[in-house]
């Protein structure tokens, strides 16, 4: 079984060890008896979304964004028929509003109608979110100068710490097979629930009789334990 | 009103040293009394301001030791008092009841997020840009933000002595006069290809045009030109024309030799902004030479001592700054001794919570593959994430110890004869080492 991962604009939304994602799917993919291939395009290639099978994009400086966003708008129309014929995409920190209808103000891929606007201050907290598809919650941290109005497709709901604005209380994007998180750098490997999820949906589309192999990846467990132990003392604290 | 605060502000700088603690307090108190204390006083025409992301402790002590060598009397605020209040306290602790800074120059390490503050209240000569990393990006935010935020600190009449092997902070010089540009020359370890596993500046931070590269010294840190604004590194008007990497000596503008006692190009950037300065400051350059020849920094931030037959040396690194773990790494990777190396992340911040472990992805563990490190331990609260990065750096799994807890760690480090033991951790972190000896 072949699976195609684009990594989106690798070098320039790339702020918080984005990479350790892509190498986490490879390693885990590659367990599960997939051969791999992972293609790198930046804001001066051109783009074939119909050769993959997963397309990532990490976060990035909001000058970064903005770049960004002036190359993807140029797809609009391929990246929103990909979204439409169920393409995966997994969009972690600010990348995913890309894909509202506009950013400060500027026109932006409009898949989903809301809108983002920069701030002054910077949305800044550890978090704890819970999902609907994932029994385990996810964690991880959110940096980011953005709020987002308007999301009728959020991915999780806010147990503690921040979510995509100040007064929501949920984050993230969750439409047909794209997945957004504000969550930053290697979201995956801090939630091993949300990893083997997202795998297993993953190979399935691409191989209806897939099952999935059980392997035992004990730091990564131990890992997500403890994290998520030190954001519950720390919320109970609060 | 203005000898009253002063008084009291003393007063607590001579109760502080008793009980040896709060370099911020007096300072703090005084501006409460009265926010405008410091246009009260009356301070030295030559004021520096060293700000950046890295190197600004240890290029301050420098310049302010080279003032003094040549025999000015220069003044600065110790590590961590880097804000107004510490600046404060500084200011009152020196100067006379009439308010006069009795000093000949005053060397001002600043926060970086908070040098706006204190150039609202001292307008500086001189100020000194290290260079912008990724460093702290919880507290801080991304280096473009704090680029932001530095810039409201700098005016117009401000001399500035920038890194021109930054892209980043360099970028302050663009279309101004007022600047001098400090850098190192292309040298033997300069890279064609980079090779760290990030490069802020890829696309330039001006534009965001793909930059041309000719090299790279370390992580985005190098010769650059952006086709489309213009923005290149300028000619360096003090430069590091050579590194001797295996007698650890540097010369400077083709002619001053100087040994550097911690051996690294980290440490060259900060004795070159020290010759600078001091060189405009009209001290003759043979002068600034010999005092910065050999100069070893006061603080503490490398410990050596023994433990059993091993002996140890602690390479006091920041957490959620990879630049300075990759300096520690690359030292010991240089150091080329048989060895084993501790990483021990258990708080990452001692000012904050946050299990935010990101930055761990950001620093070039594969230069852990170097032959000379027989061992790697690791240890604290965050030790599986440390292991995951490490096994996708490729360290083989026999070369891992994971310590089950702090103690572990340590009758390992006492129970195996490793000859070198290399401990990298941060100061929130770093007596959970040193108390267990």
């Amino acid at each position: 079984m072949k699976v195609n991962i684009l990594h989106l604009y690798h070098d320039i939304m790339n702020l918080y060890g984005e990479y350790g994602n892509i190498s986490i799917l490879k390693k885990h993919l590659t367990d599960q008896g997939a051969s791999v291939k992972v293609d790198t395009l930046s804001i001066n290639d051109k783009i074939d979304f119909s050769k993959y099978n997963l397309i990532y994009i990490g976060e990035g400086t909001e000058r970064s964004e903005m770049a960004c966003l002036d190359h993807l708008i140029n797809y609009k129309e391929e990246l929103n028929d990909y979204i439409e014929n169920y393409g995966f995409m997994l969009l972690t920190g600010n990348s995913y509003e890309m894909l509202g209808a506009s950013i400060d103000g500027k026109e932006a891929v409009n898949t989903f109608s809301f809108t983002t606007n920069f701030i002054k201050s910077r949305n800044v907290s550890d978090v704890i979110y819970e999902s609907e598809f994932v029994k385990d919650d996810l964690v991880g941290f959110i940096n980011n100068m953005s709020n987002v109005e308007g999301n009728i497709y959020p991915l999780a709901k806010v147990k503690f710490g921040l979510g995509e604005n100040i007064s929501n209380k949920s984050d993230g994007i969750k439409y047909k097979n794209v997945y957004g998180t504000h969550l930053i750098g290697p979201f995956l490997v801090k939630n091993p629930s949300f990893l083997k999820y997202f795998i297993k949906e993953l190979l399935s589309s691409i191989d209806s009789e897939f099952v999935y192999k059980d392997i035992v990846y004990k730091e990564e467990e131990d890992s997500y334990k403890i994290t998520l132990s030190e954001l519950n003392k720390r919320k109970d604290s609060q | 009103m203005k000898i009253i605060v002063i008084l009291i502000g003393k007063f607590i700088v001579f109760v502080g040293k008793i009980f040896k603690r709060g370099t911020s307090l007096p300072g703090k108190v005084a501006l409460m009394l009265d926010k405008n204390i410091i246009n009260k006083l009356t301070l030295p025409e030559d004021i520096i301001i060293v700000t950046g992301s890295n190197g600004k402790t240890s290029t301050t002590e420098m310049i302010a030791s080279t003032l003094r060598s040549a025999g000015k009397k220069a003044i600065y605020n110790e590590a961590g008092s880097n804000q107004i209040e510490g600046v404060t306290t500084v200011l009152l602790k020196y100067c006379n009841l009439k308010g006069v800074v009795k000093a000949d120059a005053l060397v001002l390490e600043s926060d970086e997020r908070y040098t706006r503050n204190t150039t609202k209240y001292i307008k500086p000569k001189y100020m000194i840009v290290t260079n912008l990393y990724r460093d702290q990006m919880t507290r801080n935010g991304h280096p473009e933000v704090i680029y932001d935020i530095i810039k409201e600190a700098i005016d117009e009449n401000v001399h500035l002595i920038l890194n021109t092997d930054d892209p980043l902070s360099s970028l302050y010089g663009y279309k101004r006069d007022n600047v001098t540009y400090v850098g190192i020359e292309k040298n033997d370890l300069s890279k064609i290809k980079s090779d760290s596993v990030y490069l802020d500046t890829k696309y330039c931070p001006n534009c965001k045009s793909l930059m041309k590269y000719d090299y790279y010294h370390f992580n985005h840190i190098g010769s650059y030109e952006c086709p489309n604004c213009g923005h290149k590194r300028h000619n360096p008007e003090f430069k590091v024309s050579n590194i001797d990497f295996k007698t650890g000596v540097i010369t400077i503008n083709d002619k001053y030799t100087i040994k550097m006692n911690l051996n690294s190009i980290y440490n060259a950037y900060n004795l070159l902004f020290t010759f600078a300065i001091c060189s405009l400051m009209g001290i003759s350059e043979e002068e600034v030479r010999s005092s910065l020849d050999n100069y070893i920094i006061k603080n503490d931030r490398v410990q050596s001592f023994k433990i059993n037959n091993n002996d140890v040396m602690l390479l006091t690194s920041k957490h959620e700054n990879s630049i300075s773990y990759n300096q520690s790494l690359t030292f010991i990777k240089n150091q080329n001794k048989e060895c084993a190396v501790v990483i021990l992340v258990d708080a990452i911040s001692r000012k904050y919570f946050t299990s935010e472990t990101s930055w761990l992805w950001d620093i070039d563990f594969e230069l852990l593959n170097s032959k000379n490190v027989k061992k790697v331990i690791v240890a604290g609260t965050y030790k599986n994430d440390i292991l995951i990065r490490l096994k996708y750096a490729s360290i083989s799994e026999d070369k891992i110890y994971v310590s089950s807890d702090l103690d572990d760690m340590m009758d390992n480090v006492k129970n195996n004869d490793y000859k070198n033991v290399y401990v990298v951790t941060c100061f929130s972190d770093r007596m959970k080492f040193l108390d267990r000896r």
